[in-house]
């Protein structure tokens, strides 16, 4: 049977591989996705903090949070779409119009 | 019946949403909506109303409400020619500025931890959008895309933070998680600690603070100026005013804690923003380092957190909404079809061809560097004393030596208008009225701010003195 701790030591851990995936993976789909990773592993520790307490609001939360992450997926796939018209490309190492 | 009227501010607000896809003067209904719900908050002034316990329309909520509604009808009015001249599309423009702004409000005026995060995301959302809305330009889209991943980045941070708190306090809703921390006898686990750190590197984000402010420069660049001009004043205020709250409420037993590295944080915000603001040859650029350095030193009044800093930090927000929001109007004035007009070179002569646009300028940018008699002199004068009552003698002085290093750069613009001719004068079309109305009240309103402070420091002081 897993304790809170084991749930909190895995969502630490999926936290850390979204963490990680932004800063080194070199595609901006893989970058979005690694986003993602991180708001569920903020959603599994909302989930077992519910569950420990006994409380339904855990689980109510990870609702809302599911909305807007869907909601930013969208907004963030508009934008990577029109940055590939101009681009061409995924890398984000290309974009570096703007600088200091 | 608290309840009734807070719902009906809700319905306005939705009301103003309703506005895109009619061929209408879409501009025009939107500000009919805003005045529509400052007029109601007028009539909530010391209602106290409170709706589901995580929305609460007090004094202090009112008052960040009424700055985001100068804002929000100052941007509407300055929206028209970039629109305009861009072709950009105009209902999805006020659309997505009326809902970010509906986000904004909502932010200062929840007392959840999880409203203050849907609230921070329909803001952001809109807000991402809007940087991007020039799809044509290369920059634009690249602005939209940094913003939005740095976005959604800290804001996954700001949701492991409230998870953590969740999970120590058992609770999201300020109030509960203020009374479960001060019930505590000993100091803070370490849990506690990653929590509020969390929360912090979250709020930081969005107010450009100086480890997390890579995005602002780019991202103000990019954008179209007038786009610009509403999210460095409406983000930075509605962020400041849930900063506020849920630092100075929830989290105040823990201040010792978090004072330290607010106190670094402010630090090197204010000297960063200035020191490579220095090195700007482009107009926006330089605003947005002095936007980054403007969020130090309110930073520095957050951490005062006695009872001048507290409304120092309101009076700051009204202060800087009209000055940035003028600049970057005039900025907007300024920019072509194919030219963005934004190198310090294209202000050369200035007094020559535009002298009222010119002279506006000038208003702004003496307030921005805190030149009497205009509101940021009040404004930064306020949160130094406050801050010295507070024993932050050293941030004191680090404000005062950055607030002088700044005035070189805005000063810098002011030279190039009058002192210097142009070789090759800018060919402007004549100013639309609207926008100059805008401006105009603006200017009034940074220059009412100077020299007949009293009024609205009274205000401020009086809605922040209610709940914290």
């Amino acid at each position: 049977m897993p304790t809170l701790n084991d749930y909190l030591m895995l969502s630490g851990i999926l936290f850390a591989i979204g963490t990680a995936g932004v800063f080194v993976r070199r595609n901006i789909i893989t970058v979005l996705l690694s986003v993602e990773i991180m708001l569920n592993a903020v959603n599994l520790s909302f989930v077992a903090f519910g569950r420990q307490m006994g409380y339904a609001d855990g689980q109510i939360i990870v609702f809302f949070v599911m909305t807007v992450a869907a909601a930013e997926a969208a907004v963030g796939l508009a934008i990577v779409i029109a940055l590939f018209r101009h681009r061409e490309s995924l890398n984000p190492d290309t974009f570096t119009m703007l600088k200091w | 019946m608290a309840c009734v009227v807070a719902a009906a501010i809700a319905a306005i607000v939705a009301e103003a949403f309703r506005a895109p896809g009619e061929r209408m003067p879409i501009g025009p209904l939107g500000a009919i909506g805003l005045i529509g719900a400052a007029v109601a908050s007028f009539l909530l002034w010391d209602h106290h109303a409170v709706s589901f316990g995580v929305v609460s329309a007090d004094n202090y909520a009112l008052f960040v409400t009424f700055i985001l509604i100068a804002v929000g009808l100052l941007s509407l009015a300055l929206a028209g020619p970039v629109i305009e001249r861009q072709g950009l599309p105009v209902g999805e423009y006020y659309a997505l500025l009326l809902f970010s702004l509906g986000g904004m409000i909502l932010m200062a005026m929840a007392t959840d931890l999880i409203v203050i995060f849907l609230a921070l995301e329909v803001l952001s959302i809109g807000v991402y959008v809007l940087t991007g809305i020039r799809r044509d330009s290369p920059a634009s889209v690249e602005a939209a895309f940094k913003y939005f991943l740095l976005g959604a980045f800290a804001s996954a941070f700001f949701l492991y933070g409230i998870a953590f708190t969740y999970g120590v306090t058992g609770s999201t809703r300020l109030d509960r998680i203020g009374t479960v921390i001060a019930a505590q006898a000993m100091s803070p686990s370490p849990m506690q600690l990653l929590a509020m750190g969390l929360l912090f590197v979250g709020f930081a984000f969005k107010v450009a603070a100086v480890p997390f402010h890579m995005w602002t420069p780019d991202a103000y660049e990019g954008a179209p100026p007038s786009v610009t001009g509403f999210m460095s004043t409406g983000v930075k205020a509605a962020a400041f005013a849930a900063f506020a709250r849920v630092f100075l409420s929830a989290l105040a037993p823990m201040h010792g804690e978090w004072s330290h590295v607010v106190w670094v944080i402010a630090a090197m915000t204010m000297i960063l923003g200035t020191v490579v603001g220095v090195a700007q040859t482009s107009v926006k650029r330089m605003l947005a380092y002095s936007s980054i350095a403007h969020s130090g030193y309110l930073l520095v009044a957050l951490l005062s957190a006695n009872s001048s800093g507290k409304s120092a930090i309101l009076f700051y927000l009204a202060t800087y909404a009209l000055t940035n929001l003028g600049a970057f109007g005039v900025i907007g004035l300024l920019e072509q079809r194919d030219a963005a007009n934004d190198q310090l070179t294209d202000y050369a002569g200035l007094w020559y061809t535009q002298p009222v646009l010119a002279a506006l300028m000038t208003v702004f940018l003496l307030s921005l560097g805190g030149f009497p008699p205009f509101g940021g002199f009040i404004a930064k004068w306020f949160i130094f004393t406050s801050a010295i009552e507070a024993g932050q003698t050293w941030l004191a002085i680090i404000g005062v030596l950055t607030s002088v290093v700044s005035v070189f750069f805005y000063l810098r613009v002011i030279v190039q208008m009058y002192m210097t001719s142009s070789t090759a004068p800018l060919r402007l079309p004549p100013v639309p009225l609207v926008a100059g109305v805008a401006l105009v009240a603006s200017a009034i309103g940074v220059l009412y701010l100077g020299v007949l402070p009293a009024q609205v420091i009274d205000w401020a002081a009086a809605s922040i003195g209610t709940i914290f």
